[in-house]
């Protein structure tokens, strides 16, 4: 006879991602962004920097503020999708959730967009040879901050598991 | 490009570069809902000036997408300027076969070939977009006059134009050449100083069309004459096997992907491990272009060029250099024809001579006669054939080097040297040359020290492919291999031989001694009820074999030197196995028994360092026990996508509850490796729902309630009720949302390890009862002469041999590093269920006896019958094997890479 004593308990988000993942997405990550238009056309962008909040709960994306088309889809409550690519090994994770709308940049992201370029580029010239001075024509120079709420995040690493999700957090 | 505006009514023609596969592009789809999702690709091809097409590989989510919303962005740089383009797209159809499925296919061919993934890594769809828009992407910093536009736009570095008057000087130069060697020094030297090209290679294929082998080469600070590139790796190797010019834009791009994806497979136990192995080229090549050449349908070699610069070819390139490998090949087959019909002469004969012995003593051994004709590469020592074709040219430029000294195989640099030029198409039988008389090097042309002598060796760029180095079952000479695979682009494979080299069949024969000489005889009277010794006598028995086995070097099979074990391959296992298998308790005297033995390669794979000086240091101190928590009695035991036990974090903790069945050995175990879900809102099926966690035992909430009762008795498969088990999160193992994944992982060579010591009891069951048959008399004879008994003898003894041939074939495919699922799948199936048939043979001819406990028949088969559903049940092998077997259909028409892939 079975004695079963499974119990429920435990039911309810999870609340943060994993360190590791954080670390990735603060990273020199390749970062593109996803978006639509009300009646579903995609849009793609690239992106200069992503902050997690509360653990992973919510981001804020650093934009090119010329991309007018990427800051009129994604106002508030879009749905948005986000990327981010380790350059050297490719293991790859994708945010999705809702946005909250733009806000001015802080203090603080001048500086983390420039680390962010700086590790980007350098991870590009040292794995894929690619000139540096070619990179930096992607650069912008402007930016703005979009601020999203996380929902749920997949693997995005090429393979067999790529899209697969790693779990939701609301 | 600095304004937009400019770049009005923009064709795909005029973003061709964007095609190469240099830069990644990115895709973005949306869902029906208005979810949207953007991820990387890693190729678009254009089709036509209207139309693209995306190979459909890891699409899950954007193939969803596009099913409810046939809309795409995608973002395409262009390699040689940086331009940004970003393209709408309008998904219009699929296709699965025909000439644009195969320019994809190739496409991702080429990737597969960087990492020897062809089996495994290959394209499902070609999805055919319609373009409805180009935009051009301003670069901000130019639109602001932060800084000024290119002044024009950069040109690829290949040929372009001059490549006319380029091929007719080449033409020219290769048409004046007089004999074989000269060709191929006037070709690779001809591509530098005419063509510009400064890295180029000129391979031979061997006969047996295995093999590339390097005959000239340009541009390398070392020289790679000799090195070998089997066929179907890497560029050079598949541009030889489609026999089609293979050109890449972005190699350290295409590279870092392959190895991605393999990892990827790897991770998920779709693939065995790889390793690194060398192949010829700059390491920091860029652009590559293979081109196969070919002369009267036949391959005859490979011309390859590459540069550091990333798309640093172009079609002309290509065009260039199809030509001028048809010049070489046709060249190189006309000599042959000529010198065939010639044929060696008695003078020829006659010129052959001996290579000296070794300069430092050549007194100390009589000379070897080493003989070789042109004509067909055939080398002789003293009379006796060696072998022929490339191989042969390869041994005689080796011998020619060999006889002028160690001092100029090992100069470096600038240092001058002669130049070795005797012998790299030889055209007669002919002595190696003498080094007094050797002409000095040429001052163009690099002739560095050949790859398998010490010192500096040639440009090699490694690559992830193929077995980890072990000397395991050791491969037939080529030269005897005349069957091939007529699957197009399929590796060839390599004959199998399942001889032991000397030093593993050496353990095999002391694994065997020790287990028939020692173990089992220590281990009689505890099956003699009337000899029943104490329980402590009984430890301490085992626990003198462990140390005795220990002592003997026979301690840990499957684990690697570093850790305390032996090192062996999977072949070699199975064969120690094998002979542990023999009795119940061999397998844990040389510790490697389930589920210790997997839980070992799990934390070895997966664990931190942290974790495996604790944990594993003890399983292999043989100090600990461990068991593998996943099975539940809630849900089915072969989707342990469906687990329920579930983790719950709460600060630095989580808290599992749950409930497992079946966990062997937990009773005894000091921690247990358990599998608990850790996303709680993710949809049915996904593979990354769960965390594997290591338990210290015993612990609070961790309730053994009862070991489960089984067909044969209580025997150690507990039942546990877990209730709020708290772990720290330094216990995870293999990260968060890796449990399914480190569970599969763990359970493919596991299968094939209890397939190993199924076999061994198989084989005891089929030696008992012809033993049975050889004494039992009835009816006027023994057994054994009745033919009803012959019938159960030959059919288990027929069924055993399959088993053997079925688990040293997957073994051998793990040890290579090949995609091994197929083979351990329909092994894991077949040896269970032979084991069953085998046992319940013998009971039959052992008859009354058989089905007393008397004998260990009657034990043999209870513990058999849980093989059949254990680690997967039948029918889920039997699933997976149809379904593999149908996609090999579908995939090449035929079925035959889902049989074993074998030469047959």
């Amino acid at each position: 006879m079975l004695r079963n004593r499974y119990t429920t308990a435990g039911e309810g988000r999870f609340a943060v991602l994993d360190a590791e993942t954080v670390e990735l997405l603060h990273s020199g990550c390749a970062l593109v962004v996803g978006a639509a238009t009300p009646d579903g056309e995609p849009y793609a962008a690239r992106a200069w920097g992503l902050e997690l909040l509360g653990g992973g709960e919510r981001g804020r994306l650093l934009l090119d503020a010329d991309d007018a088309r990427a800051r009129e889809l994604l106002g508030p409550g879009a749905q948005i999708a986000v990327t981010g690519v380790d350059v050297p090994t490719l293991r790859g994770v994708q945010l999705k959730g809702t946005t909250v709308g733009f806000e001015p940049v802080s203090t603080a992201d001048p500086a983390r967009f420039e680390r962010y370029t700086e590790e980007f580029i350098d991870d590009v010239v040292r794995t894929e040879g690619t000139p540096r001075h070619l990179l930096e024509r992607l650069v912008p120079v402007e930016l703005t901050v979009c601020v999203f709420d996380v929902a749920e995040h997949f693997d995005q690493t090429p393979g067999p598991s790529a899209g697969a999700s790693l779990g939701a957090l609301r | 490009m600095s304004d937009p505006a400019d770049q009005a009514d923009l064709t795909l023609e005029d973003l061709h570069l964007c095609f190469e596969g240099a830069v990644p592009a990115v895709i973005a789809t949306v869902a029906a809902d208005g979810t949207p999702n953007v991820t990387y690709l890693s190729k678009v091809r254009m089709v036509d000036r209207e139309r693209v097409a995306l190979s459909n590989q890891f699409f899950s989510k954007t193939t969803r997408n596009l099913a409810e919303n046939p809309r795409a962005s995608v973002l395409l740089i262009d390699p040689v300027n940086y331009d940004e383009y970003r393209v709408s797209l309008v998904y219009e159809r699929t296709e699965r076969r025909g000439p644009l499925f195969d320019r994809l296919r190739d496409d991702i061919e080429v990737v597969a070939a960087f990492s020897g993934m062809e089996d495994v890594f290959r394209l499902r769809a070609a999805d055919i977009y319609r373009v409805t828009r180009i935009e051009p992407l301003p670069v901000a910093a130019e639109v602001r006059g932060l800084v000024p536009p290119p002044a024009e736009r950069p040109a690829p570095t290949g040929l372009g134009p001059a490549g006319t008057t380029a091929l007719a000087e080449l033409t020219a130069r290769i048409s004046r050449c007089t004999d074989l060697d000269t060709l191929v020094t006037v070709t690779v030297d001809g591509l530098a100083a005419v063509a510009g090209y400064e890295h180029c290679l000129l391979l031979l294929a061997d006969e047996q069309g295995r093999s590339l082998y390097t005959i000239a080469s340009h541009g390398y600070p070392t020289e790679g004459v000799g090195s070998e590139v089997p066929l179907g790796e890497g560029v050079i190797g598949l541009a030889a096997t489609r026999c089609v010019p293979i050109r890449v834009g972005g190699v350290r791009q295409l590279a870092k992907y392959s190895r991605r994806v393999r990892d990827s497979f790897e991770d998920e136990g779709e693939i065995g491990p790889g390793h690194e192995i060398p192949v010829p080229g700059l390491p920091e090549a860029n652009s590559q272009i293979a081109v196969p050449a070919v002369a009267f349908g036949a391959l005859v070699g490979v011309l390859m060029v590459e540069s550091p610069a990333m798309v640093a070819f172009t079609e002309a390139d290509e065009a260039l250099l199809v030509v001028v490998a048809s010049l070489v090949a046709n060249a190189i087959q006309a000599e042959r024809a000529r010198e065939t019909a010639t044929g060696p002469t008695p003078t020829a004969l006659g010129m052959a001579s001996s290579a000296p012995a070794p300069a430092d003593d050549p007194a100390a051994a009589p000379a070897t006669r080493v003989r070789f004709f042109e004509v067909d590469g055939s080398t002789f020592l003293d009379g006796d054939y060696l072998i022929k074709g490339v191989a042969g040219r390869i041994l005689w430029s080796l011998l020619d080097q060999h006889t002028r000294g160690p001092r100029r195989l090992h100069q470096q640099g600038g240092a001058a040297r002669p130049a070795p030029r005797a012998a790299r198409v030889p055209r007669q039988p002919r002595e190696p040359p003498d080094p007094a008389q050797a002409p000095p090097r040429g001052a163009r042309r690099s002739r560095p020290p050949r790859q398998d002598r010490a010192g500096p060796v040639p440009p090699r760029r490694p690559r992830t492919a193929a077995p980890r180095g072990r000397p395991g079952p050791r491969l037939t000479d080529p030269n005897d291999r005349h069957d091939r695979h007529d699957r197009p682009g399929a590796p060839i494979p390599m004959a199998i031989d399942f001889t032991l080299a000397p030093e593993h069949e050496e353990i095999r024969l002391r694994v065997r001694d020790f287990i028939q000489g020692t173990v089992i005889p220590a281990m009689k009277d505890f099956d003699d009820e009337e000899k029943v010794l104490s329980r402590n006598e009984y430890i301490l028995t085992i626990l003198d074999l462990r140390e005795q086995a220990k002592a003997r070097g026979l301690w840990l099979p499957h684990m690697p030197a570093e850790w305390g074990g032996m090192g062996l391959g999977h072949v070699e296992l199975a064969m120690v196995q094998a002979e542990a298998g023999k009795t119940r308790l061999g397998p844990w005297i040389l510790n490697c028994m389930a589920p210790d033995e997997g839980n070992m390669h799990t934390l070895l794979h997966w664990g931190t360092d942290e974790q495996k000086d604790d944990y594993l240091r003890r399983l292999c101190d043989g100090t600990a026990m461990s068991c593998f928590a996943m099975t539940e009695p809630e849900v089915a035991g072969s989707d342990p996508t469906l687990i329920r036990t579930n983790a719950v974090q709460d600060g630095e903790e989580w808290i599992i509850n749950g409930h497992k069945w079946f966990i062997s050995n937990a009773r005894r175990a000091q921690f247990a490796i358990l599998i608990a879900r850790t996303e709680l809102d993710v949809p049915e099926g996904s593979r990354g729902a769960t965390t594997a966690f290591l338990v210290d035992l015993p612990a609070d909430g961790w309730n053994d309630v009862r070991e489960v009762e089984t067909m044969h008795g209580s025997t150690g498969h507990s039942e546990i009720v877990i209730e709020d088990l708290r772990v720290h999160e330094s216990k995870i193992l293999g990260g968060r949302g890796n449990g399914h994944r480190l569970g599969q992982a763990r359970l493919g060579p596991a299968r094939l390890a209890h397939c190993m010591r199924w076999i061994a009891q198989a084989e005891t069951a089929l030696d008992m009862m012809v033993d049975r048959a050889l004494h039992r008399y009835s009816h006027g004879s023994l057994l054994a002469e009745k033919q009803g008994i012959q019938w159960l003898i030959a059919d288990s003894a027929m069924e055993l041999y399959q088993c053997k041939l079925m688990v040293l074939h997957a073994a051998f495919k793990i040890d290579r590093g090949e995609d091994f699922k197929t083979e351990v799948s329909m092994a894991k199936h077949f040896v269970a269920n032979s084991l069953w048939r085998i046992i319940d043979r013998a009971i039959q001819v052992h008859g009354a006896l058989g089905y007393s406990t008397d004998t260990p028949l009657a034990n043999m088969l209870q513990h058999a019958r849980w093989s059949r559903f254990a680690d997967g049940a039948d029918e889920i092998h039997q699933m997976r094997i149809a379904e593999r077997t149908i996609a090999a259909y579908k995939d090449h028409g035929s079925t035959r890479s889902a049989t074993g892939d074998l030469p047959l």
